[in-house]
């Protein structure tokens, strides 16, 4: 199975920039997710992949074959790049039948009649639909048609799978077994595989590895344990998961090995410092994007609401004299199952949502102290360049 | 999971050889960019379309005919716009249009509303009854009316002189009071079938939303269903009132034995009646007409432009049905009744009924015979005008699918601005009526060198029924290919299929539906016109309007009779097969 790379692609639309420079790389085998807000570009990006959209600028190599290259003036039509899809809306033709719908990619490719029944047929198996080879696809349960979608993208052996949000037209549960039988059925094939959703839940789950875009951009690539435990932009954090966003007007002593600043919660004043690892740049531009319309702030402190941890008054909790101590009052409580989520306000214009376990029982109106350990925080620099 | 579970892997390496290779498409392999095909397809339009418009307007400056242009002059336009001429046309033609669009209206809402929101009796019977008038020609019904209601001899004029001994006609349709009677009669069934279903798809939960709040039910119609519906009410109103002021065979049928004179019969008279016919002054007014028409449609756009169809958002729940009081209920029923009666039933009843009359007037046991019925089926004339009607309609009927089908593929696939002027074009002649349009295939194809000169042959005919059949035909085509997800043509493009095998094995198939309700349409919409062969025919080539008319004015009633019973055979067969290709897609 081949990979694929993008190098600096583009799409625009009249002045609109879709898809800005969009570079990457997906290793043979990799289903490689692409993830953002609704109009990020991720769906532009797949579609240029597919040769459906014509690009406005870079290159698309698939394996050793160029596919597409604005600049050699290479542009391989969709029908000859050789890929599998499935569309967002299954695309199943509803004047055919199952196996009709599943041949057809083997028809284009002038296979013959019994080669074709034999290759559908392990397919339906594949797919669990034996034997509703004959049935009308318009008879199918969204499920089924799903299934339909995936196997005849997969009957030819396509070079790469590309999915357009393929689970978001299922409900919920039915949602949650297709992803997993998605990616077992991706892997036992060994096929690379292209991914576009806008569910971050489903993306964290299913991908080797995130692409996350937005405003045509894309702002982090990585696994999914990279892209949740250390996003790279503000928008990243606050995009995947839950989390706190602390702006700090000013006062941050920016030093070579990290940067020093305070934090008032009530009455107190905590010393934060934060190596330099944990700091990321980014561009004031995009900084500015991501706050709601304020001035652009010194820093930004992030943390996860479940790195927070929550004692009350006395207690600081059990972590070390490291920690970041903070002191505030619970304002919301709310119980979630397994754990709760409470939102305590550590000063006038901040508050943090704090995640615990439910043997911890905090009332709403009551003073606590959080502490938040410094290497689960991430600090986010706004560079003028 | 369990479909996971077992070694169903496919066996890769095995199967690879037997993939064929995919071929370059033709297309590509030529190197012709697409756009080249969408100017070629524009070229066409604007030959079919632009060209008879910008000849007509040439030639309201020429004092020839056509086939000879003649000298450049102003005198065509003085003629209306220096005397009082113009206005006494204007004023009728807007007064027969407000007329027959206000008792239209009236009675479209009162039955549209009553049909899709209350508990009228037989509802199913009267919405499927109700759009009927609408499909039989107007001049079929017209011939009924006039058999019944002329003052010299009509059927209900003799029987009153005979049984009551009256004197003098106790009815006569001839002018105004026909003119307007008969025309709104079809007026009603057309706006009933535009209404109807924006008053079914009205999201409920507008109506629901006030009645939480507190509004009764009649309340709730006057203050929030009506106003809601008021820019689709007011969209289709003007369009009913432009097609009243282009409309033909009424003011010929009705007006013109009145003395009443439209636009559209007085353009035909000074072609017709007048020796040498006065194609300058004639062609003056259809451009007057032309300017007239535009900006009304100009005006509905601007006023309705942006806000027209906002409050149907076909969620597809059943809005509770209002109860109306016993007398009410029935009185609506009743009036539907009658409707039926005058609208159908009467006029197609008397045709049939003479139809086995030899001689007009004269209905006793004794005369009844189906001699009108041999005459008629071995009548070369009426015989070769079916032929030919059947012949020019199905042609015009295929090309208006084909250029229709990729107009509206063109204009919803592609984001390419020739789209929106190829469905500009296509549309135009909507604003084009009929005795214009023919008055413009006349100077546009009489008027040029061998071989261009069609006048006279079929083909000018044809390419009239195509112009006309085009603006609905290209409307229901894109409408057609709308309803097609084009992830379904990606899906084929992606897996393999070429542009065209795309066409073949995908889009052909789906839009069939669509292409053969477009057929249908556009061959009624040529079945039944009178406008262009009236004016482009010539003996060999009439079609059975015309040989319809021939008959009328030569008082030939009972071939007429029978004739007319053809055409509504001819039409009403092709609805049914619609219909019947229609419920087996069920």
């Amino acid at each position: 199975m081949p990979d694929i790379a993008l190098d600096n692609l583009s799409k625009r639309f009249g002045t609109l920039v879709a898809v800005d420079g969009a570079t990457l790389t997906a290793a043979d085998g990799e289903l490689l997710t692409l993830l953002g807000p609704s109009g990020c570009g991720k769906t532009t990006t797949l579609r240029m992949i597919a040769g459906l959209e014509e690009p406005s600028g870079g290159s698309i190599r698939i394996g050793d074959r160029m596919v597409y290259d604005h600049a050699r003036g290479i542009d391989v039509p969709a029908e000859m790049r050789g890929l599998g899809m499935v569309f967002q809306t299954y695309a199943i033709w509803p004047h055919m039948t199952v196996a009709e719908n599943i041949a057809y990619p083997l028809r284009m490719r002038h296979v013959r009649r019994a080669g074709r029944r034999e290759l559908v047929d392990k397919m339906l198996d594949l797919v669990g639909l034996a034997g509703l080879g004959d049935k009308p696809s318009t008879l199918l349960s969204g499920g089924q048609q799903q299934r339909v979608a995936l196997a005849r993208a997969l009957v030819f052996e396509p070079a790469l799978l590309l999915l357009d949000e393929p689970l978001s037209n299922l409900d919920a549960k039915l949602r949650e077994q297709m992803r997993f039988e998605l990616r077992i059925m991706q892997q036992r094939v060994g096929l690379t595989a292209i991914y576009v959703t806008h569910d971050q839940e489903e993306a964290l789950t299913l991908s080797d590895r995130l692409v996350v875009m937005n405003h045509g951009e894309i702002e982090q690539i990585g696994t999914p344990i990279d892209v949740y435990e250390r996003p790279a932009t503000r928008f990243v954090a606050q995009f995947i998961g839950k989390g706190n966003m602390i702006d700090v007007a000013s006062g941050v002593d920016w030093q070579p090995s990290g940067a020093r600043l305070t934090l008032h919660s009530g009455a107190r004043v905590a010393e934060v410092h934060i190596p330099s690892s944990s700091i990321r740049t980014e561009p004031v531009r995009k900084a500015a994007a991501t706050t709601n319309g304020g001035a652009t702030p010194a820093a930004s402190l992030f943390v996860r609401p479940e790195k927070i941890e929550i004692g009350d008054g006395t207690r600081t909790g059990t972590r070390s004299q490291q920690a970041v101590q903070l002191a505030g009052r619970v304002i919301g409580r709310a119980y979630v199952g397994n754990r709760a989520e409470y939102l305590v306000m550590i000063n006038d214009a901040t508050s943090l949502k704090v995640e615990a376990s439910t043997d911890v029982t905090v009332g709403a109106g009551r003073e606590v102290m959080l502490s938040i350990a410094p290497e689960d925080m991430v600090l986010y620099r706004p560079s003028l360049q | 999971m369990s479909v996971l579970t077992g070694d169903a892997a496919p066996p890769r390496g095995q199967v690879a050889a037997s993939f064929g290779v995919l071929r370059t498409p033709l297309v590509a392999r030529l190197g012709i960019p697409p756009v080249v095909f969408y100017a070629l397809l524009a070229v066409l339009l604007a030959v079919l379309v632009l060209y008879p418009f910008a000849v007509l307007l040439t030639s309201s400056f020429f004092t020839g005919q056509p086939g000879r242009l003649g000298s450049f002059t102003l005198v065509n336009y003085e003629v209306w716009l220096t005397s009082w001429d113009l206005l006494p046309i204007l004023f009728n033609s807007v007064v027969y249009s407000t007329s027959r669009l206000a008792i239209g209206l009236f009675f479209a809402l009162l039955f549209a509303w009553a049909v899709a929101r209350t508990n009228v009796p037989f509802v199913g019977l009267m919405a499927w009854m109700i759009p009927i008038p609408f499909f039989i020609p107007d001049l079929l019904t017209a011939f009924g009316w006039l058999m019944l209601g002329n003052p010299q001899n009509g059927v209900i004029n003799l029987l009153a002189q005979q049984m009551f001994g009256i004197q003098g006609p106790v009815i006569n349709l001839y002018g105004w009071g026909g003119l307007i009677f008969h025309a709104s009669l079809n007026t009603i069934s057309f706006m009933f079938l535009m209404l109807v279903g924006f008053f079914k798809q009205m999201d409920a939960s507008y109506e629901e939303a006030a009645t939480t709040l507190g509004a009764s039910k009649l309340k709730v119609m006057t203050t929030i269903t009506f106003p809601m519906l008021a820019p689709a009410i007011l969209s289709i109103s003007l369009l009913v009132f432009i097609h009243g002021l282009e409309s033909f065979e009424n003011p010929l049928l009705f007006g013109n034995p009145g003395g009443v004179y439209v636009f559209a019969n007085e353009i035909y008279r000074m072609l017709s009646y007048r020796h040498p016919p006065e194609y300058g002054a004639a062609t003056a007014l259809s451009v007057i007409l032309i300017v007239v028409t535009f900006a009304l449609l100009v005006l509905q756009w601007q006023k309705l432009g942006g806000r027209r169809y906002t409050v149907v958002t076909g969620k597809g729940y059943r809005p509770t049905r209002l109860r109306l009081p016993g007398f009410v209920r029935w009185g609506i029923f009743s009036l539907f009744v009658i409707y039926f009666l005058l609208a159908v039933v009467i006029p197609i009843g008397q045709i049939v009924f003479n139809s086995f009359f030899e001689i007009f007037g004269l209905y006793g046991w004794q005369y009844v015979t189906l001699k009108n019925w041999t005459n008629v089926l071995n009548n070369a004339r009426a015989m070769n005008g079916l032929k030919n009607t059947i012949i020019y309609a199905t042609i015009a009927a295929c090309a208006v699918v084909v250029i229709g089908g990729l107009v509206g593929y063109i204009r919803v696939r592609t984001r390419h601005w020739l789209g929106y002027v190829l469905e500009l074009m296509a549309w135009a002649p909507w604003t084009l009526p009929g005795v214009v349009m023919g008055l413009a295939l006349l100077w546009a194809w009489a008027l040029p060198p061998q071989p261009f000169n069609l006048y006279g042959t079929a083909l000018v005919i044809i390419i009239g029924f195509i112009v006309k059949g085009l603006p609905l035909g290209a409307a229901t085509m894109q409408s057609a290919v709308h309803q097609i997800s084009p992830e379904l043509e990606e899906s084929s493009r992606v897996h393999g299929g070429s542009w065209l095998r795309t066409v073949r094995h995908i889009l052909a198939p789906l839009l069939r539906r669509g292409a053969f309700a477009t057929f249908v349409i556009v061959f009624a919409i040529a079945a039944r016109d009178l406008t262009i062969p009236l004016l482009l025919y010539r003996d060999d080539i009439e079609t059975l309007t015309v040989t319809l008319l021939h008959y009328y004015e030569t008082a030939d009633m009972g071939t007429l009779a029978a004739t007319s019973l053809i055409q509504l055979a001819l039409v009403m067969t092709l609805l049914l097969l619609d219909r019947l290709t229609r419920e087996k897609e069920k």
